[in-house]
């Protein structure tokens, strides 16, 4: 019985921290960053994105426009998810910004295109299906100059795998700019930090 | 039964038949004139105390979470008279991040309502806000995310504040239910110009009116001059509105005020 105990103890521990219950996906809530440091989005075969257009070459956000999506995975900085009950929040530490993912709802017409999209999503299991559009044309996919039009539609799956890492599998539709969609895979791994520092650009580039 | 005494039972419940039957009419007669103007009325009414800064809550909206403890959702402040918010608290100095200004500094210099707050861009919200706020919330952190900063704000539920802090323009909360009451404790702020803060915000946060409105009731005490601030806001549900993307960055893409003064930069 003593050995039982001890067996019981033993697999409760060895349980991985990101893996939560199925029900309320509370092993999604925490502080994350990238696994390795990434400045481009590849495919997910490992090729270059196929690109139609240029790539952008003057970066807004040196003039603290924000950084969009997914770019903002790519910044090196941390970002926070909670999840709720009718929304999910992903929190970041680049430009203060954040992302609300509304659950089990249809998109909405929006005010104006955003740098972030409108996004909103449901529950495939233990994967958030995400799906973004409405973007405005003013940020880049990533820090080398991906560049998108208007008419970028993103989807996501986010899941977590076993040894608590977080995984987004991201398929980018642009008819615009890419002869045709493409998936990357962004791998993230809980941050030491549990709070997120602040981060004013104006203030930071000495603007203010 | 006799016949006699059966006549007479009927003719009492004839005569309490006949006597609803009078009193029906009489009351259909009292109010036909209000139902005939009723059927002529629009058919919404405007209820003027709905009033929010996205205008008045349409009808038929979905009921919010019947938990009071559930604050999740959109929520946008009431700007009709007497219901919205109560303006800047008294002894907010205002000018006081003005270079020179030797007054007392106010932690609501901080916040969006100060005149200079809005235009040098890096002002987080630090309360809920004056425009739409969406709250998320999981069972041990609640998110303020506010429209009109950009801006979010992370509340530790049940959590205390942590030994070694580094004081930023944010602060610290740490909250905990007082019945259903949110109380949130908040403190190592700094200034717009990086100096500290003493203040410390007790924030209460509750629903009432079938969980349709979110009261948000502030005190900032300054320790170091015994004073307090205070600012209550009323928000309400509003399930059919959805924060919106708010950059200030925008503004400050041609031009920027550096060192107090107009810089174009482009």
């Amino acid at each position: 019985m003593k050995q039982f105990r001890v067996l019981l103890a033993a697999l409760a521990v060895s349980l991985p921290a990101g893996f939560g219950h199925a029900d309320d996906h509370s092993g999604f809530n925490g502080v994350w960053h990238l696994a390795a440091k990434q400045n481009a989005l590849v495919t997910s075969t490992g090729t270059a994105p196929p690109l139609i257009v240029a790539k952008g070459t003057t970066d807004d956000t040196d003039r603290c426009l924000p950084n969009g999506i997914p770019r903002l995975f790519l910044r090196g900085t941390p970002f926070r998810i909670t999840v709720g009950s009718t929304m999910v929040g992903e929190f970041f530490e680049t430009d203060h910004a954040f992302r609300l993912i509304y659950l089990d709802t249809p998109h909405y017409d929006a005010i104006a295109p955003a740098y972030l999209g409108q996004a909103v999503g449901k529950w495939d299991g233990d994967t958030l299906d995400i799906d973004v559009n409405q973007f405005n044309e003013v940020t880049w996919l990533d820090n080398t100059g991906l560049p998108h039009s208007d008419k970028l539609h993103l989807t996501e799956r986010l899941s977590l795998d076993r040894a608590g890492k977080l995984h987004d599998l991201i398929t980018i539709a642009d008819p615009t700019d890419y002869k045709a969609p493409w998936q990357t895979e962004l791998t993230f791994t809980r941050s030491a930090q549990t709070t997120l520092a602040e981060h004013y650009c104006l203030k930071e580039k000495g603007l203010l | 039964m006799s016949q006699r005494k059966l006549k007479e039972r009927l003719s009492g419940g004839g005569l309490v038949l006949l006597g609803t039957l009078l009193a029906q009419t009489f009351l259909a007669l009292l109010f036909a004139p209000a139902a005939i103007a009723a059927g002529n009325a629009p058919a919404v009414s405007i209820n003027t105390e709905d009033q929010t800064s996205e205008g008045v809550a349409p009808p038929g909206l979905p009921p919010p979470p019947s938990d009071p403890r559930d604050l999740e959702g959109s929520w946008y402040p009431f700007t009709a008279p007497g219901s919205g918010p109560k303006g800047p608290p008294p002894g907010n100095a205002g000018g006081s991040n003005l270079p020179g200004v030797k007054a007392a500094k106010s932690i609501f210099d901080n916040d969006e309502n100060s005149p200079y707050s809005v235009e040098l861009c890096n002002t987080p919200p630090l309360f809920l806000g004056t425009m739409g706020v969406a709250i998320v919330q999981s069972k041990r952190t609640l998110v303020v995310a506010n429209e009109e900063a950009g801006d979010y704000r992370v509340i530790a539920l049940g959590g205390t504040h942590p030994k070694h802090f580094v004081a930023n323009r944010k602060g610290d909360s740490v909250g905990h239910w007082d019945g259903n009451t949110l109380v949130i404790d908040a403190i190592g702020f700094t200034l717009q110009d990086g100096s500290p803060s003493d203040a410390h915000v007790t924030e209460r946060i509750y629903k009432d009116q079938n969980n349709t409105r979110l009261n948000d009731l502030v005190d900032v005490f300054y320790p170091s001059t015994g004073r307090h601030e205070s600012r209550d806001t009323t928000y309400r549900w509003r399930p059919d509105l959805r924060v919106s993307e708010e950059v200030c960055e925008e503004g400050y893409a041609a031009f920027a005020i550096k060192n107090g003064k107009l810089v174009i930069t482009e």
